[in-house]
Formats: structure tokens, C-alpha cells, sequence
């Protein structure tokens, strides 16, 4: 018997010695891991609050966007863009907003949204921010604006549609070669049974094809 | 778990974040393991990201698709159309974009808080009670659909987050007024063009085609020459109005059956015609109390308070014997016979007439009394017809069920002839003249008839086709009686033919060389070769009579220096020198027009962003698609 308890004796000690050495690290390690659920909960908490809280301000924005007044609108923008940019509301919003402002002439702030959109919303929606913007630029006839306003959209999936406002850009400037450059990528690039296909074929056809 | 996020809305705060917590947890569970548990296998169509697309959803897709185009076809359907690969793979296609764009508003992180949710919920009104939202109705009537709330809730909040997306882009979009005028400016350009046609004929003697050259021909395109193969078939048919024909009804049955429903109506018909006569011989004695009998005796609820007057009405307003009395009959103030209609006996006074006036037809006034007759008041002989008819098809129908049974069998088991089937339904086998596949008289014009007809088992081995129903209660079976199989006409039947086909091609070939040579001279500056007629201005709305292909090619062309000189084949075998000497810009558009194109442009932005998104999508998310799980197999 008194075989056993030395053995158990000495795997106490053992197991005291292992303790004493890597306490540290055992402890370290369940503090992270505590540290980081908690973070990751917390984040989560805050991330659900902001959502909640960019739900209600849409709600109220929706009921003054169907009013179509521009001045009112910006007033129920800026809460939206300020307090909860990270959320897709925020730029659903900037998008409204944009397209209110247009339509009522309200170039500057059409611009203010998009621009707003490009540096700070969601990314997947910035190629399109950027072709809405270069439409607002072309209205301004600010044609290098506009340029380079689309030279930014890096995503290839976009490039028959850039080229085509790239292409009404160079024509309104009156650079007709370009114009016609550009809608020829516009063309080749677009899906078979697109309607910027059909679009753009028939503006490069008014000015004459490109050059054999 | 069986609680919803619906119920815990209504809780307090504590609750619901202890049971959010809970819920991320399980959430996360059950999607490890469904993502281990069913790996992609055999019934995997396409993996769009993460998800999938199954061949039951492929099927599902399918089946909706050939109904509405079989909704759109009716009997030109043919199922054979969703055979192809492009077709499937458009399918295919369809679903892999309506995932990309639940990947794309994940991925651009359009999410819905559960308050939303809730109050979405809250807000249908299948789940309300007493104009309210009620828990137990919400709770009822998942469970009456067998959807547990958590699977519906996650369902409606895919749904919400995929439509706030969507609709964040497609009703924002818009064009700025250049791009709208640049369209407007494109689309109706017109260009002043004059036109010299060198046909081919004249060179139709110059063309010589050797007999080595028709043989050549002959021998490489044997399909142009190839008659299908024919057949002749017989058919029988059996329908429903022919087993109904065939009914032999007993004269006591047509007698019991007039008995008991027509028998009694009949003599309330006889009372009401007493009664009409008795009126009518008041209204005649004394017409000026016409009002007053109205008032007293019509079972018109809707004339008889006002003295029977039914005001003005055109032709058409009225059933026919009572138009015909009061339009072609009856003078005004004239007081009419019994006119007898399917409501009872009338008696008319044509009160007034209003001529036709700025393009109002024709209306007339008049008054009536009615005594109700019920319309089934028939005398025996009648209504003897009608009850035969109908006798025959109550019996009819309710044998055809078997009766097509037997019909379905018989054809089936002695496949080797109709004669068993015909012998003992008592049907008679009819012959066809010859007939090419797709080329059937009726009823082999019927798609699944006659592609059971020109099967394998039937042609060549002779057997019956199956029942195949035609029209609803019509089945047909059929069976070849003699085959002609494809064959090749012999080269001296279609040698004349080729010969003129080739000496077509040939002197059309000769106008072109000749009108290409006159095009080159243009180019370089010898304009004196070509005397062109006065020019006249095309665009695309005012073609100018020009056929497609010429106007295609005058409005394509470059016009970097005018006058710009083209040839084009005019599809008719010449050749057409043009030369364009003016591009004519339109006049400014009209604000009509202007807004019109404005949301045309905006209409294809729109779509080329979505378009756009989705191939972004696809691209990032990475989609692959297994085509062979998708293929036709026949059974």
C-alpha cells in the first residue's frame, strides 16, 4: 500500500511542480480566450445596436424621402451617414438621397452623398457610386472630373459599363475618336444580350464605326 | 428549440439577449454541420460559394418554367424544347444568379436587426387577429405548414436582406440629360444616301456551270436532297362524345327524367302564359293603363315599381327575342304579342326612340310587364332532345374512366395489332395518307402523338403506339401500317435545280466582282464611272425602302470622310453600290421624347449595374457548375 501513496505522492508533486512552472501561461491563455469571447461579444452587441439604431433613423429617412425635398432629405441624411456609416442603411441612404438630388438639380448634393458613398460605404457599392457620380459630373459638364472619376472603378466586371459613360464623356467634350474607342470596348465587353450592348453599338454607329 | 424570435420580441430584454446568445450558438452549430454532414455529391447541380444548388431545385426550376411556357404555347407545346443543353444550362444559370444575389447583399453586408424582423412579421396580415398580431394565429399557422418559426424566420429575413439590397440599387438609378440626347442624337440620325444596284441577271448567260460542278455539289450537301422518312398509319379514337353517341336510351328513362324535373316547371309555365294572356288582353283593352298593369302584375323587381319603364338601351343591352321585338317589331306606343324569353313571357311598349347622335348609336325607350316562367318549362317533346343529350353523356362519363382503361390495356398487351382493341370497343380503324415527322394531319398534328408514332418501337418493330391523350376525354392510338424510309433523290431528279441554284450564285458573284471594281474606282476618286440617282435620307425609323441588310450597313459605316462609298450584297443575289453624302443630325427632341430615352438609358444602366454586381459576384464568390448533373437522359 504504501508503494501506491509514494507513486501518488510523487505524481502530486509532479503535477505541483508543472503548475508552478506554466501557471502563467495557463492563465494567460484562458485570459485571452476570455478576453476574446468577450470582445467578441461585445462587438457583436455593439455592431446589433448600431443596426437597430441605423433601422430606425432609415424609417424616419424613408418617410422624408418620399417627400422628395431636398433640403428635408439632407436633414435626414446626415444622422444616417454620422452616427452609423458602417451599416449597409447608411449607404442605401447616400444612394436615395443621391438620385432626389439629382432629379430636383441639386448637384452638389447629389455629389456630396456619392462622394460620401466612394470614401466611406459599403465597397461593393462604390463601382456604382462612381458611375452615378461621373452622371452627375457629365451633367455639370465637368467632362475630366468625370474622367477621372471613372478611371477609379478598378472592377472588371464594370468595364463595358464605364466605358460607355466614358464614351458620352469624350463626345460631350467632343473628342470623337475617343468617344468611339471607348464605346467599342463598351461593345465588345458587354454581355451578348445586354441593353448597353444594343446602346452603345448604336452610338458607335451615329459617328461612324471605328476607323478600319 | 421551438421558441421564435417573434415571441422573444414581446419579452423582456434579459430574456432575449440570453436567448440571442443561445441562438448564435446553435445557428453556428447546425451550419458546421450541415456543411460536414452532406458534402457535394451526386445531387449537387451547382456551389455557389458555400451554397448549394440540388437537383431537386433544378427540377422544381425546370417544371416551372415548362408550365408557364406550355401555359404561353397551349398545344404547340413541346416538351422536347427543354431537352437541349442551352436550354437547361439557362436554367441553371437563372438559379446560380438568384444565390449570387443573397451572396452579394451578404457579402455588402445588408443585414435586417430581429426587431426588424419582428415587426416585419407583425405586419403580415395572414398572422392577424382582431386587426392585431396575434402569437397563437402566427404559431398555428407555421405548424399548420409544417415550417418550424425558426426556419421561417430565417427564410423571411433572407428575403428582407436581399431586398433591401436589390431595391437600394434598382430605384436608385438615373442618366444625366447628355447621355439621354448622345441616344436620342444616335437613334435618329438620318443619312442622304443614293443608291446604284447592279443586279444579277444580265450575267446569268456568262455564268457556265460544268456538269463536274453540279455532280460536286450533289455529292457534298446529300441532306438538302435527303425526303424524309414517311409513313402511313391507322389510328383508333376513342372519346367520350363517341361513347356517348353510342348510348342507347330507353324512351321510359327520357319520360322518368322529364318527369321529374321538367314536368312540374312545364305546367307553371302554362299557368304564367294563362296569366300573360290574361294581362295582355288588359294592357290591349286599355293601353294607357300600361303603367298601372305594370305596377300591378310585373315580376320585374327592377321595372315594376317604375310602371315597367326600363328607360333607353342600345342594341345588345337586352336578349335577343325581347331586342328583336323592340328594335325591329314594334312601333312607338305599340303594345307587343307575348314575347317569350328565358326569364318568362313579356308583354312590350316601345315608348321612345333616340336617333343615332355624334357617333351614340341608336337607343330606344321602352316599358314591359313580366311574368316569371321558370326557363326549364319545357313540353315533352321539347325537351326530349336536350334530356337524350344529357342521358347519354351522365352515362357516358361515367363509364369512359373504364372504358379508357380497357382501351389503354388492349392496345398495351396485343400490341401487335389495333384490330382486338377496335373488335371489342366497337371502334373503327382509319387509315391515313403518308406523312412526314412533324407534318401530321389531325390528330397526328398533336406533338406527343405523333412522336410517339415516328418512334423506334413503332416503326420498326410495328407495334402499337401507346393511348396518347390528344384532348381532354380524346385518346388515340396508333400503329404504322407501311414505312418509306429517308431517302436520297436521285441526281437526275434535282439536277436541273442545282444547275439553276449554282448559275445564280455564280452571276451573283460576277456582279459583286463588277461592282467592287467600280467601288475601288469610287474610293480612289474616279466618280464618273457611276451615274447615281437623286438621294433620298434614311435613319432607322424611315427605312426608305431599303431592305435590312443595306440599311444595316449604310448606318454602321464610316463616315470620317463624305462622301463615303460602300457595297453591300442586297441578299436578293445583286450587288448595291451606295454613296453616303450627308449625315443629317435630327432636330432637337421634344421633352416627351427627351423623358422618354432618358428612361431608356436609365433603364439599361440600371441593368448593366445589376449585370455588373452579379458577375462581380460570381467572380469573388467563385461558382462551379456541374453540367453533367443536369443533362436530358431519356427514360
Amino acid at each position: 500500500m504504501a508503494v501506491y501513496d509514494l507513486e501518488e505522492q510523487e505524481r502530486i508533486d509532479a503535477l505541483k511542480d508543472w503548475w508552478e512552472s506554466n501557471r502563467a501561461v495557463v492563465l494567460g491563455v484562458a485570459g485571452v480566450v476570455v478576453a476574446s469571447l468577450a470582445g467578441y461579444f461585445g462587438w457583436q452587441a455593439w455592431r446589433h445596436s448600431q443596426l437597430v439604431k441605423a433601422e430606425s433613423l432609415y424609417t424616419e429617412f424613408s418617410k422624408v424621402a418620399d417627400l422628395r425635398d431636398p433640403a428635408k432629405l439632407a436633414g435626414a441624411t446626415a444622422p444616417l451617414l454620422e452616427q452609423t456609416p458602417g451599416i449597409f442603411h447608411a449607404s442605401s441612404a447616400a444612394l436615395i438621397a443621391a438620385k432626389t438630388a439629382f432629379e430636383a438639380k441639386d448637384f452638389a448634393a447629389a455629389r456630396k452623398n456619392l462622394e460620401w458613398l466612394i470614401d466611406k460605404g459599403v465597397e461593393s457599392l462604390r463601382p456604382i457610386a462612381r458611375i452615378r457620380l461621373a452622371q452627375v459630373l457629365l451633367e455639370e459638364k465637368k467632362y475630366d472630373e468625370a474622367l477621372k472619376t471613372l478611371d477609379g472603378v478598378k472592377e472588371e466586371a464594370f468595364t463595358a459599363l464605364v466605358s460607355d459613360v466614358k464614351g458620352d464623356v469624350h463626345m460631350a467634350k467632343g473628342s470623337k475618336d475617343e468617344a468611339r474607342l471607348a464605346w467599342q470596348t463598351a461593345v465588345d465587353k458587354a454581355g451578348e444580350r445586354s441593353a448597353i450592348k444594343q446602346l452603345s453599338q448604336i452610338k458607335l454607329d451615329s459617328v461612324g464605326g471605328v476607323a478600319k | 428549440m421551438s421558441s421564435s424570435l417573434v415571441f422573444s420580441f414581446a419579452r423582456s430584454k434579459i430574456v432575449q439577449v440570453i436567448f440571442f446568445s443561445v441562438l448564435v450558438v446553435s445557428f453556428a452549430f447546425v451550419g458546421i454541420e450541415a456543411y460536414f454532414t452532406t458534402p457535394a455529391g451526386q445531387d449537387t447541380v451547382a456551389e455557389v460559394g458555400s451554397q448549394r444548388i440540388t437537383t431537386a431545385e433544378f427540377d422544381q426550376a425546370l417544371r416551372q418554367q415548362q408550365d408557364r411556357i406550355r401555359g404561353m404555347l397551349g398545344p404547340n407545346f413541346d416538351s422536347r424544347m427543354f431537352e437541349s443543353k442551352e436550354a437547361r444550362m439557362q436554367i441553371v444559370d437563372d438559379l446560380v444568379n438568384q444565390k449570387l444575389i443573397v451572396v452579394a447583399a451578404e457579402r455588402a453586408g445588408a443585414s435586417v436587426s430581429d426587431v426588424a424582423l419582428a415587426e416585419q412579421i407583425a405586419k403580415m396580415p395572414d398572422f392577424h387577429e382582431g386587426g392585431k398580431f396575434s402569437a397563437d394565429k402566427y404559431a398555428s399557422i407555421l405548424k399548420a405548414n409544417g415550417r418550424p418559426p425558426k426556419v421561417f424566420e430565417a427564410a423571411m429575413r433572407k428575403d428582407m436582406e436581399r431586398t433591401l439590397f436589390v431595391e437600394s440599387v434598382t430605384r436608385t438609378g438615373f442618366a444625366s440629360g447628355v447621355s439621354a440626347e448622345l441616344f436620342v442624337k444616335a437613334m435618329d440620325q438620318s443619312r442622304e444616301v443614293s443608291l446604284v444596284t447592279i443586279p444579277a441577271d444580265p450575267y446569268l448567260t456568262e455564268a457556265k456551270i460544268s456538269a463536274e460542278r453540279v455532280k460536286a455539289y450533289y455529292d457534298q450537301n446529300k441532306a438538302e436532297f435527303t425526303v424524309p422518312e414517311q409513313v402511313r398509319a391507322e389510328y383508333v379514337e376513342l372519346s367520350l362524345d363517341a361513347l356517348a353517341g353510342a348510348e342507347a336510351i330507353a324512351p321510359e328513362d327520357v319520360k322518368k327524367a322529364y318527369d321529374s324535373g321538367y314536368a312540374a316547371k312545364h305546367e307553371e309555365k302554362l299557368a304564367a302564359r294563362k296569366k300573360a294572356e290574361e294581362v295582355l288582353s288588359k294592357a290591349r283593352k286599355e293601353p294607357k293603363r300600361f303603367a298601372d298593369l305594370a305596377r300591378e302584375y310585373s315580376q320585374d323587381p327592377g321595372s315594376a315599381q317604375s310602371g315597367g319603364s326600363l328607360g333607353a338601351f342600345g342594341k345588345g343591352a337586352m336578349v335577343k327575342p325581347f331586342e328583336d321585338a323592340v328594335f325591329n317589331k314594334l312601333k312607338v306606343d305599340q303594345i307587343s304579342d307575348l314575347v317569350e324569353t328565358d326569364f318568362g313571357f313579356h308583354i312590350i311598349k316601345l315608348t321612345g326612340i333616340k336617333p343615332k347622335k355624334d357617333g351614340v348609336e341608336e337607343q330606344r325607350e321602352a316599358s314591359h310587364i313580366l311574368i316569371s316562367a321558370p326557363k326549364e318549362g319545357k313540353s315533352f317533346e321539347q325537351a326530349k332532345a336536350e334530356i337524350e343529350r344529357n342521358l347519354r353523356r351522365d352515362r357516358a362519363g361515367k363509364k369512359f374512366a373504364e372504358v379508357a382503361q380497357v382501351f389503354s390495356d388492349r392496345v398495351f398487351e396485343q400490341s401487335g395489332s389495333l384490330k382486338p382493341v377496335a373488335d371489342e370497343l366497337k371502334l373503327a380503324i382509319r387509315a391515313t395518307p403518308w406523312m412526314g415527322k412533324g407534318m401530321g394531319f389531325p390528330p397526328f398534328n398533336n406533338p406527343k402523338l405523333s412522336q410517339a408514332l415516328f418512334s423506334d418501337e413503332v416503326l420498326k418493330n410495328k407495334r402499337n403506339t401507346e393511348a396518347v391523350e390528344i384532348a381532354p376525354n380524346v385518346l388515340v392510338a396508333a400503329r404504322a401500317v407501311e414505312v418509306k424510309p429517308a431517302e436520297i433523290r436521285p441526281l437526275a431528279s434535282v439536277e436541273a435545280d442545282i444547275q439553276r441554284k449554282l448559275q445564280r450564285e455564280e452571276a451573283g458573284k460576277l456582279a459583286q466582282a463588277e461592282g467592287e471594281k467600280k467601288l475601288k474606282a469610287l474610293k480612289e476618286g474616279v466618280e464618273a464611272t457611276v451615274t447615281w440617282p437623286a438621294p433620298l435620307a434614311v435613319s432607322r425609323q424611315k427605312s426608305g425602302a431599303l431592305n435590312p441588310q443595306v440599311l444595316d450597313q449604310v448606318l454602321k459605316a464610316s463616315v470620317a470622310k463624305l462622301p463615303a462609298y460602300l457595297g453591300v450584297k442586297d441578299g436578293q443575289g445583286g450587288y448595291t453600290l451606295v454613296r453616303i453624302s450627308k449625315i443629317i443630325d435630327p432636330p432637337a427632341p421634344d421633352a416627351a421624347t427627351l423623358t422618354s430615352l432618358r428612361q431608356r438609358t436609365e433603364q439599361a444602366l440600371l441593368q448593366e449595374e445589376l449585370a455588373a454586381l452579379l458577375a462581380h459576384a460570381r467572380k469573388e464568390t467563385g461558382v462551379k457548375v456541374r453540367a453533367s448533373a443536369v443533362e436530358f437522359k431519356p427514360q
